[in-house]
C-alpha cells in the first residue's frame, strides 16, 4: 500500500472488519506516514470515545458497574400497557427504568424502539441486551436527553425462536426534566 | 537543535545522541501506541507496548544493528509486532519497564495521551440522524458487524459501511469544529 489509507478503510480498520492482510498492510503504511497515522488517531478516539458512551438500553452488568461509581441513581419499576409520568430530579444523575413484564424465557433477540407520541421514532437499538430471568430490559435515562421530546414510549420486541412476528409491549413514559 | 524533520537514516546514524533518540520517541510512541490499541484493544497495555518497543529500538541505535535506517519505521513496527505478541500471551499487565536505555530520555511527553473532550463527542454524536447513531453505537459499543447491524435494521451490509464511515467523520469534522 503505497497511496494514502481512505477514511472508509481507517473506520473499517477500528469496526474490526477488515482482513489480516489489509490490517497488516494498513498498519505498515501508518507507521511510515505522518498524515495517515493522524488520521488514524482521530478515528480510534471517537471509536474509544464511543465505547466509553452509556447507551439508552443496558444491561445488569453496566448498571453494576454505575452503580459501584458511586453515581446518584434512582431506579424505577414499570409495566407494559401503563403511562406513567417520570420525573428527573436535580439531585439525580441517571434514572434506570426497569421495564418490566416480558416474556424472555426463549427471546433470541429484543429491539427496543424509542419514540414520541407526537413526532415519531427517536431511536431504535437492535441487539439490546436483556434479563432473561428477571424479564426486564434496563433503560438508562441521561440528564442530556433532556433534549428530546418529552411524550416519550418505548416499544420492546421480543423476538422469540420459531416466530414469524415479535411480541410488543408498550411503556407510555413522559418524561419532565426538573 | 530540532531534528524534526531528519530521515531515519539521518537519526539512526547519530549513534547514543539523546537528542535523535528523543526524536525517535516521540515520532513514534504514538504509533506504537496506536498500533497497541488496535491489537492488544487495551490502553495500559498499548503503554506497555510503548515502553518495551522504544527500549529495544533505543538499544538497536545504540549497538548499530539496524540494518535498514531508511525503513527504521519498518524496523520500529516489526518490534512491535513481535512484543505485542509477546504482551497477548500474558494475562496479567506487565510491570512498567525498567531500563537504563530509557532513564535518560523524558518519556513523559510521548507517554501523555490527549484526554477526549466527552461533552464535545456527546453533542456532535447527537446531532447524527438517528441510523448513522444506531450505527455507530452497534459497531463501536456493542461490536456488531456490518453484516449483523444490516439484518437488525433490513439494510444491505454495504449501506451499513457507508452509514458508519459516514457517521464518522461527521463526528470527526463536528469535534475539529468543536475545537477550533
Amino acid at each position: 500500500m503505497s497511496a494514502h489509507v481512505s477514511d472508509e478503510q481507517l473506520v473499517a480498520y477500528w469496526a474490526n472488519e477488515l482482513g489480516e492482510g489489509e490490517v497488516a498492510a494498513i498498519d505498515e503504511h501508518v507507521f511510515g506516514c505522518d498524515r495517515c497515522a493522524s488520521a488514524s488517531a482521530r478515528l480510534a478516539a471517537i471509536a474509544d470515545g464511543v465505547r466509553g458512551m452509556l447507551p439508552p438500553v443496558i444491561g445488569r452488568a453496566e448498571l453494576d458497574v454505575l452503580r459501584a461509581r458511586g453515581m446518584r441513581i434512582r431506579e424505577n419499576d414499570f409495566q407494559p400497557g401503563t403511562r406513567t409520568e417520570v420525573v428527573f430530579e436535580r439531585d439525580v444523575e441517571l434514572l434506570v427504568h426497569h421495564l418490566r413484564g416480558l416474556q424472555l424465557a426463549d427471546a433470541e433477540r429484543v429491539d427496543v424502539f424509542v419514540r414520541s407520541e407526537a413526532h415519531g421514532q427517536i431511536h431504535h437499538e437492535p441487539f439490546a441486551p436483556f434479563d432473561r430471568e428477571r424479564g426486564e430490559v434496563l433503560i438508562a435515562c441521561q440528564r442530556h436527553f433532556s433534549s428530546l421530546p418529552p411524550d416519550v414510549v418505548f416499544d420492546v420486541h421480543v423476538h422469540h425462536a420459531g416466530a414469524t412476528a415479535p411480541d410488543v409491549a408498550t411503556y407510555h413514559m413522559p418524561h419532565v426534566f426538573a | 537543535m530540532s531534528l524534526e524533520h531528519a530521515s531515519h537514516a539521518e537519526l539512526v546514524a547519530r549513534v547514543a545522541d539523546r537528542d535523535a533518540e528523543a526524536e525517535v520517541c516521540r515520532r513514534f510512541a504514538p504509533r506504537i501506541r496506536l498500533y497497541g490499541k488496535k491489537h492488544l484493544r487495551d490502553d495500559d497495555r498499548a503503554s506497555d507496548l510503548v515502553q518495551r518497543v522504544l527500549v529495544v529500538v533505543i538499544e538497536a541505535m545504540r549497538a548499530g544493528s539496524i540494518g535498514e535506517p531508511e525503513h527504521l519505521d519498518r524496523f520500529v513496527l516489526g518490534v512491535a509486532r513481535n512484543t505485542a505478541l509477546r504482551i497477548r500471551a500474558t494475562e496479567a499487565r506487565l510491570e512498567p519497564v525498567e531500563h537504563a536505555a530509557l532513564e535518560a530520555l523524558d518519556l513523559g511527553a510521548v507517554m501523555r495521551t490527549d484526554a477526549l473532550d466527552v461533552d464535545a463527542l456527546m453533542s456532535c454524536v447527537g446531532k447524527l440522524d438517528e441510523r448513522g447513531r444506531t450505527v455507530l453505537f452497534l459497531s463501536f459499543y456493542r461490536e456488531r458487524s456490518a453484516d449483523e447491524i444490516a439484518q437488525a435494521l433490513q439494510t444491505s451490509p454495504g449501506n451499513v459501511r457507508v452509514l458508519r464511515h459516514r457517521a464518522m467523520v461527521a463526528v470527526r469534522d463536528c469535534m475539529e469544529g468543536a475545537a477550533a
